[in-house]
């Protein structure tokens, strides 16, 4: 008798351990089951459409905060229906390890003073300027001569 | 003799008897039957749902039974409670990227390890 009691407790525990745990990825979450592409309402297809392909493949847990996007989708103003829409199916490829730290710089970037976070995305366009730049430099030939658009590596010899 | 007269002699002799028995212990006979009576539990009726409740109250007792509530109770509050986070954790994700999605700030600046060093960087220069 105590030993069921134990078992419970035992399983109980790992239950508990597992759900409080911080998941790295939304796999551990025990979701029922989620509508499939063809079960959505055409709203829901509408919103989420950038999903579209990948949707029957998303697991239940990520299908059901898909569907809790949408609901808000609706409360947002059109550009950042826009913008969401535009992101949304880039970061459905992320992987979990990049969601979760894209989440916690964005967290950080929230707590920004409004000044401070224009000079963040100031800072992102100069810095992807530099990476250009630096990429346009590692594809020229070394010795920075320019080799003419219409001349063969053999006619050059 | 037969048995019928039998019996009508024995009633007589115990009459007889009866009468010749002294009055004080006559009294205790008295008083002994009628503690004997009073201490007599009166038969109750008992209900069939009266039944019904006393056997799961006994099976209730077993500890067996209890044990085994016990443990279930345990699951499913378990149980509960990783339906309870799993709800807390989906909200929690839906708030957290609904906002980042629909906020300004490019995606790739928050995926992008390197920025947040350049950016450190940058700013201690």
């Amino acid at each position: 008798m105590a030993k069921k009691l134990a078992g419970a407790l035992i399983a109980a525990l790992c239950i508990g351990a597992a759900a409080h745990a911080t998941p790295t990825s939304t796999a551990v979450i025990a979701t029922p089951p989620q509508p499939s592409w063809a079960s959505l309402s055409v709203e829901q297809k509408t919103i989420l459409s950038p999903l579209g392909n990948e949707w029957d493949r998303l697991d239940n847990t990520r299908r059901k905060k898909w569907l809790a996007i949408a609901e808000r989708y609706k409360r947002m103003t059109p550009t950042e229906q826009t913008r969401l829409q535009d992101k949304m199916r880039d970061w459905a490829m992320l992987s979990p390890e990049q969601r979760l730290a894209a989440r916690e710089r964005f967290k950080e970037f929230n707590q920004l003073p409004p000044e401070e976070r224009e000079n963040v995305k100031q800072k992102w366009q100069e810095y992807r300027q530099q990476k250009d730049e630096e990429q346009r430099r590692k594809a020229e030939p070394a010795g920075g001569d320019t080799v003419p658009a219409n001349t063969t590596p053999e006619a050059g010899k | 003799m037969n048995e019928l007269h039998f019996a009508f002699r024995v009633r007589q002799h115990l009459n007889q008897s009866l009468q010749q028995i002294d009055d004080d212990k006559l009294a205790r006979l008295k008083a002994a039957r009628e503690a004997a009576l009073s201490a007599q539990k009166a038969p109750a009726t008992v209900p069939s749902l009266a039944s019904a409740g006393h056997y799961l109250r006994f099976n209730f007792d077993s500890r067996g039974l209890r044990f085994s509530l016990a443990a279930l109770a345990l699951v499913l509050a378990a149980a509960l409670y990783v339906h309870w986070q799993g709800d807390k954790l989906i909200a929690e994700l839906s708030d957290i990227d609904s906002a980042l999605l629909s906020d300004d700030v490019p995606m790739e600046a928050l995926v992008d390890k390197d920025f947040n060093e350049w950016l450190k960087n940058s700013q201690e220069r």
